[in-house]
């Protein structure tokens, strides 16, 4: 059960990729943050918030879809939205729960293989 | 059935209480309102744990049905201004990082040591280290300390049961930039078996410690010790998920047992000769309250500590991976620190795992995301320590509990509802520490420092305290020096309630401490 339309989802997965973008280690959607942000926004009621702030996001694209912008393009609509008060708040979300889902165990299903763990160095011993 | 006593809480001090009182022969209830739980249903999940709550904690009060307000706002239990600790049996216990502090002996006389600040409700305790000091003895050796000597600042001590973790790659440094400095240090106390100890494991030096359970059950709570024993004893029933709503009084106003609802939601009571609470300091207020009992301080002077931590990075990696992971302090600045009301002691950290230090320490100058923030994150987690500790709270009055009028929990209880702010000593000492602490790891090594600011704000939490403070007068305490409750005879606090200062320690083995003198003497006067 999906609870943003396909194209919502699309939209995020490409400002999730800015968020944490793919060099040597994955990025934010290879290491699974798409699926980990959809199950966690309908746990934690936030299905709506997102809605509207990934419309606010391709509303700013000029015309283009965001996920077709250019990297640096993305980067610039990220940040003046993070500039502006009515969406300020939405990418500050977007941001810090697609850093947790990256950054926490790979049992809550965003840090594949522990990728995560192994780029920074963090081990599990015992 | 008529109980000889019945204890409400299985945490630090309710474990203790009714372990002794089991095997003193007297017939004891312990009801719990959290459930019984080991490793295997407290999941290392790091978004839903102790130390990072965003989406749960892994333990009791359940997320709904428990509401607190906090400053007029409601809130759930993993949420922030709840104040949280564990509900479990156990209590905070299961989860905790078990440094195992006994207070300075100045941390008993503040006012006598400091004058009282304007607007605070700074006091002696009416009873001094002297009084606690083979309490805290049992504490370590009957519950299971691991550490070495005792820091110069404390008077001297019988050694613990089991020696001191090792040192490890950043206490190394730490321990340099002691030396250079000229500052005493230590290996921090822990709770923890640093070798097989009274039948069970040594830890294995994992790297989920505080906030989690221990896979070993190398972690020494009251569920693996005193709460065993009470019940080898015979004399002791254990009820958990049993939840006391209120207390029974007589008629002519005297304690006679206690109202619950039990595991399958029945509402029931017992009765006993003598009541022990020890729910914490904000639930054991609540239940006061609740039940009209106590006088015009219970719930007031809530405190717990600030903490002066300041984030450190090495220009070397010093990630080894060893748990707990925190392992060397310094006393240096408990007292006498000129112009500065008390101080409080500093260490290391026990592991910041990375979802923590994404959140939580990024420095200013590091974007909140994209690859700037990745790079930070790979070049730093390795070379990042923080040092710090608690700061010896000065108390104010008017930070505390009181029972809320519209919100109730699912039982129908009036919700516990907070609210004050600290006295602004404490942030000037904060600073201080902040200061030292900044020192501390720029003397190590350290290419870059950094830290928030303190604020005025409540501060309770995992080390919440003081709501029905010890005393002499009843018009401003609410237990004696027996911690009996004035005016009842039967009715004890054996939990940190009855802190009048929460000292600049972490507070847990004087609640231990101070729960075998009073169930000692209790039993001693029975
Ligand atoms: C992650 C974490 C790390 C910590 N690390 C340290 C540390 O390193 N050193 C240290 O000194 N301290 C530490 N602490 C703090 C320590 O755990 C507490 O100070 C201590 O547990 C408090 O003891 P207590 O007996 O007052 O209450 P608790 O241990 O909180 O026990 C209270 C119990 O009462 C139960 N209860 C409450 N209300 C009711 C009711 N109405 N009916 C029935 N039962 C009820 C609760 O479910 C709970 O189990 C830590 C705590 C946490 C959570």
């Amino acid at each position: 059960m999906q609870s943003l339309s396909e194209s919502q989802v699309h939209t995020l997965r490409a400002v999730v990729d800015r968020i944490i973008p793919k060099d040597d280690y994955p990025s934010a959607s290879e290491a699974g943050c798409v699926e980990f942000l959809l199950h966690l926004i309908e746990q934690e009621s936030l299905v709506d918030s997102y809605r509207i702030g990934l419309d606010g996001v391709e509303a700013y694209s000029h015309g283009t879809a965001f996920a077709d912008l250019s990297a640096h393009q993305q980067d610039e609509v990220l940040e003046s939205l993070a500039k502006k008060p009515r969406s300020r708040k939405f990418i500050t979300l977007v941001a810090r729960q697609t850093m947790e889902g990256y950054y926490s165990d790979p049992g809550n299903g965003a840090n594949r293989g522990g990728r995560a763990w192994e780029m920074i160095g963090f081990k599990v011993t015992a | 059935m008529k109980y000889d006593a019945i204890v409400v809480g299985s945490g630090a001090g309710g474990g203790i209480a009714a372990c002794l009182l089991a095997e003193a022969g007297k017939k004891v209830l312990v009801l719990e309102k959290g459930r019984e739980l080991g490793f295997a249903d407290v999941p290392r999940d790091h978004l839903r744990n102790h130390r990072f709550a965003k989406y749960g904690h892994g333990t009791g009060p359940e997320i709904d049905g428990n509401p607190r307000l906090f400053n007029g706002r409601q809130v759930r239990p993993h949420e922030g201004g709840y104040q949280n600790n564990a509900s479990c049996v156990g209590g905070g216990t299961l989860v905790y990082g078990a440094q195992a502090w006994r207070f300075h002996p100045l941390d008993f006389r503040m006012a006598t040591t400091y004058g009282v600040p304007d607007g605070s409700s700074l006091a002696d305790w009416p009873i001094q280290y002297e009084d606690l000091e083979r309490y805290y003895e049992r504490a370590e050796w009957e519950i299971g300390v691991a550490g070495g000597e005792p820091a110069p600042q404390m008077p001297p001590r019988r050694p613990y049961p089991m020696p001191a973790f090792p040192h490890t790659t950043k206490a190394k440094k730490l321990k340099a930039g002691c030396d250079k400095l000229g500052w005493t240090y230590q290996t921090p106390p822990l709770l923890i078996n640093s070798v097989d100890h009274a039948g069970r494991k040594a830890c294995t030096h994992c790297q989920h410690c505080v906030g989690f359970a221990c896979p070993v059950d190398a972690k020494n709570g009251t569920q693996n010790t005193v709460i065993p024993r009470a019940l080898v004893s015979g004399n002791c029933v254990l009820e958990s998920k049993a939840y006391v709503t209120r207390l029974l009084k007589s008629r002519g106003g005297k304690v006679t047992g206690v109202s619950y609802v039990n595991e399958r939601g029945e509402r029931c009571s017992a009765s006993s000769e003598v009541v022990v609470l020890a729910c914490g300091a904000i639930e054991t207020a609540r239940l006061m309250l609740n039940s009209r009992l106590g006088g015009p301080m219970v719930g007031t002077s809530l405190q717990g500590h600030y903490y002066a931590i300041v984030a450190g990075i090495m220009r070397d990696p010093i990630w080894d991976g060893d748990g707990p992971g925190v392992s060397i302090s310094t006393l240096e600045f408990n007292h006498g620190n000129p112009g500065i009301i008390g101080g409080g002691m500093m260490a290391d950290d026990f592991i910041t795992l990375p979802v923590g230090y994404a959140m939580n320490f990024r420095p200013s100058g590091v974007p909140s995301w994209g690859q700037a923030h990745k790079d930070w994150m790979r070049e730093t987690y390795r070379r990042f320590m923080q040092v710090g500790g608690p700061i010896h709270e000065i108390p104010k009055v008017d930070c505390r509990v009181n029972v809320s009028t519209s919100v109730r929990d699912r039982w129908g209880v009036p919700a516990a509802s907070l609210s004050g702010t600290t006295h602004p000593e404490t942030v000037r000492t904060t600073k201080f520490m902040l200061e030292r602490a900044t020192e501390w790891l720029k003397a190590s090594g350290a290419e870059r420092t950094y830290h928030g600011e303190p604020g005025l704000h409540l501060s309770a939490g995992q080390h919440q305290a003081g709501t029905c403070r010890m005393g002499t007068d009843p018009a401003a305490s609410v237990v004696d020096v027996d911690c009996r409750v004035h005016g009842h005879d039967n009715l004890f606090i054996a939990d940190s309630s009855v802190h009048v200062t929460n000292g600049g320690f972490n507070p847990v083995l004087t609640i231990m401490a101070l729960s075998f003198r009073t169930t000692d003497r209790l039993i001693k006067s029975w």
